[in-house]
């Protein structure tokens, strides 16, 4: 759920809350403090009628001036000497309602006549007031609560832009194109922070990324002389007619770890420039004739192993690749195929619209097929270096392709998906 | 034949010019562009091995200034930089021939060997080693004037022994240059060992001597 979402929700319902038990407890306060004056103001005409009785003014002059209604009847004997009050009901004849009101009965004599007096106060229509005013700062409040959402939202949209546009950038954000995060404007403190943080860490990144890149261009080219040299002077050593057999044997296998270098290099030296992204002009590849191709190349490696291929061609669609890189992706998986099998073994080539399956007889795989792309991972280290299927790994994921290594019916099967988007820039 | 090694790291120089020196070849080997434009100015060369990198310039710069100059020297560039581009450039600016760092003696011998005779010996495209004769325009081989059909790896095989006649030649070199500088792939000495045997068989049967031996443990030497 969204910030904005989230907090609007949280506002609104402890808002509505707030408001709901404001209204209640204002309406009741306000009722009661009107009847409570209601009284009051009834004991205060009791006392003020009181107070003109003593002064000896005839009870049957009050009959107007007091109270909303005044009753004034005469009793036999004075029963409330205390006043009670009571809450009654008014009917207003010309309106035909009712009316709450209170009343304040009690008894007084003059001129030794015992008369009850009755005072009643409409309190109705302060409570009227009471219900107005509680509904106006009720709808006051809703408004305001109405505006309080838009203003969150709008300000929430306008202030946390720049957070969505970093978002966005960390999202595209890829070390190999070179490009830092731009932190967005803001003028929020903290984003302006989080912004520049992201964009200083992007700029580290791509620092260390370019570091180790150019660590392993200049590793992988400044080792080649001097591999020439240690080939030379092996090569002349070599020529030396008082070589033991012992000691050239002990220099042949040093070419031999020296080769094993050189292809090392070349390998990493390739991956490196897959990862900077060097290749650029595609071509239109036939996929039928490069695999006949390669597999002729092959030829002495396959009729050494005795190998039995079978090409299935279903389709002669093209790929558009480097075509340096098409070759070389073709040698490593032939290569992978010829390599790991068995003598007397089998390969099956078949070429589908958009898919190229090469599966061939070999040693049940040890570990997870998985982990056969990572580098230098290799079954048999002896035989091979571990490079040539993550440089065919590299050369699918340069072109978008998708590829999958499966060990199904005692065949390793590599399928290769070229119906993915091609890159062309 | 005078040779010019233009080459920054002395050893490497070195090695080269000793290897060659061998095969009848006066090599001067220099370090710095400059010196390698000095020496061009008072030796006439028919070969020149060129570094591209050199502390003072480009090699590519140097093969622009032979071609201007109209020298008959042909030109080998020792690249440490394997790619296409830089071997297109090299090639577009006039050099015959590219060869990647690390490479073998024994390789960089026969492409000076091819490189000369296809400069120096125009019309005579034939190459005699005792009764071998090899016609390299037609890719042909003949033992006493009888043809010897050879297999295209035979082929290259004889002629890479033949350049490097009385040198120990590695198992590794000839995979590496025969098959074709092939990537990571393993030329096993098994794969090796039957091109040698069937040429050996094809040549012998024909009435050549075996020049071919086995040295043991390292690889073949071709000697009479």
């Amino acid at each position: 759920m969204k910030l904005v979402y989230k907090n609007i929700i949280i506002n609104t319902v402890v808002s509505v809350i707030i408001l709901f038990a404001g209204e209640f407890s204002l309406y009741f306060f306000l009722k009661e403090k009107i009847e409570k004056e209601a009284i009051e103001h009834l004991y205060l005409e009791r006392h003020f009628m009181m107070k003109q009785l003593k002064k000896g003014i005839n009870i049957g002059y009050f009959r107007h001036n007091i109270g909303d209604i005044l009753e004034i009847t005469s009793v036999p004997a004075i029963q409330y000497s205390t006043p009670i009050i009571e809450e009654i009901e008014v009917e207003e004849e010309w309106e035909e309602e009712y009316f709450t009101s209170k009343k304040i009965v009690f008894d007084v004599s003059q001129n030794n006549q015992a008369y009850r007096v009755s005072i009643v106060k409409t309190i109705d229509e302060d409570e009227d007031l009471t219900g107005s005013l509680s509904a106006i700062i009720f709808i006051s409040a809703l408004c305001m609560l109405a505006v309080l959402v838009s203003i969150n939202v709008f300000v929430y949209y306008k202030l946390f832009s720049p957070v969505y546009k970093l978002i966005k950038d960390i999202k595209n954000f890829s070390v190999q194109e070179l490009e830092k995060i731009v932190p967005p404007k803001t003028s929020t403190h903290e984003f302006a922070m989080l912004s520049e943080e992201i964009s200083k860490m992007s700029e580290k990144m791509i620092a260390d990324y370019s570091s180790v890149q150019e660590f392993i261009e200049n590793m992988t080219h400044e080792i080649q002389t001097p591999l020439a040299v240690i080939n030379s002077k092996i090569e002349r050593a070599l020529q030396d007619e008082n070589l033991s057999e012992e000691q050239a044997v002990l220099l042949s296998d040093a070419t031999k770890a020296v080769n094993k270098l050189f292809m090392i290099n070349k390998g990493l030296s390739l991956l490196c420039k897959l990862d900077n992204k060097q290749y650029n002009s595609p071509v239109e590849i036939k996929l039928d004739i490069l695999l006949q191709e390669r597999l002729n190349y092959f030829s002495d490696f396959i009729e050494n192993k005795k190998i039995n291929i079978s090409e299935t061609y279903k389709s002669d669609f093209s790929i558009f690749m480097d075509s340096a890189l098409s070759e070389i992706l073709i040698d490593n998986l032939l290569k992978n195929a010829i390599q790991h099998n068995f003598q007397n073994g089998s390969i099956y080539i078949t070429v589908e619209e958009n898919q190229l399956i090469i599966s061939n007889t070999g040693d049940v795989p040890k570990t997870s097929t998985t982990s056969y792309f990572h580098r230098f991972y290799s079954q048999i280290p002896q035989q091979s270096l571990g490079l040539g299927l993550s440089i065919i790994k590299k050369i699918v994921d340069y072109y978008g392709y998708t590829i999958s290594y499966n060990y199904e019916n005692d065949l390793h099967k590599i399928v290769i998906d070229f119906n993915t988007k091609i890159k062309t820039t | 034949m005078n040779i010019l090694i233009v080459e920054d790291e002395v050893d490497l120089a070195e090695e080269v010019a000793k290897y060659l020196s061998d095969f009848n070849y006066k090599c001067t080997t220099v370090t710095l562009y400059a010196s390698a434009l000095e020496s061009l100015n008072y030796c006439e060369y028919s070969a020149i091995l060129l570094d591209l990198k050199l502390p003072d310039g480009h090699g590519i710069d140097l093969i622009h200034h032979i071609k201007k100059k109209k020298l008959t020297a042909g030109i080998i560039v020792l690249s440490a930089i394997d790619e296409l581009d830089m071997r297109i450039k090299a090639l577009e600016a006039g050099a015959d021939d590219f060869l990647t760092k690390p490479f073998h003696l024994s390789e960089l011998n026969a492409r000076v060997k091819a490189l000369i005779r296809r400069n120096f010996h125009h019309g005579d495209n034939v190459l005699e080693y005792n009764e071998i004769k090899i016609d390299v325009a037609k890719l042909a081989v003949t033992i006493n004037d009888v043809n010897v059909p050879l297999t295209s790896k035979e082929y290259e095989l004889l002629l890479y022994f033949i350049a490097n006649a009385g040198k120990v030649i590695t198992k590794e070199a000839i995979g590496y240059t025969v098959w074709n500088h092939h990537s990571n792939m393993d030329v096993s000495s098994e794969i090796i060992y039957t091109h040698v045997k069937n040429l050996r068989k094809k040549l012998v049967a024909a009435g050549s001597n075996d020049y071919v031996k086995s040295v043991y443990g390292i690889g073949y030497k071709f000697d009479s």
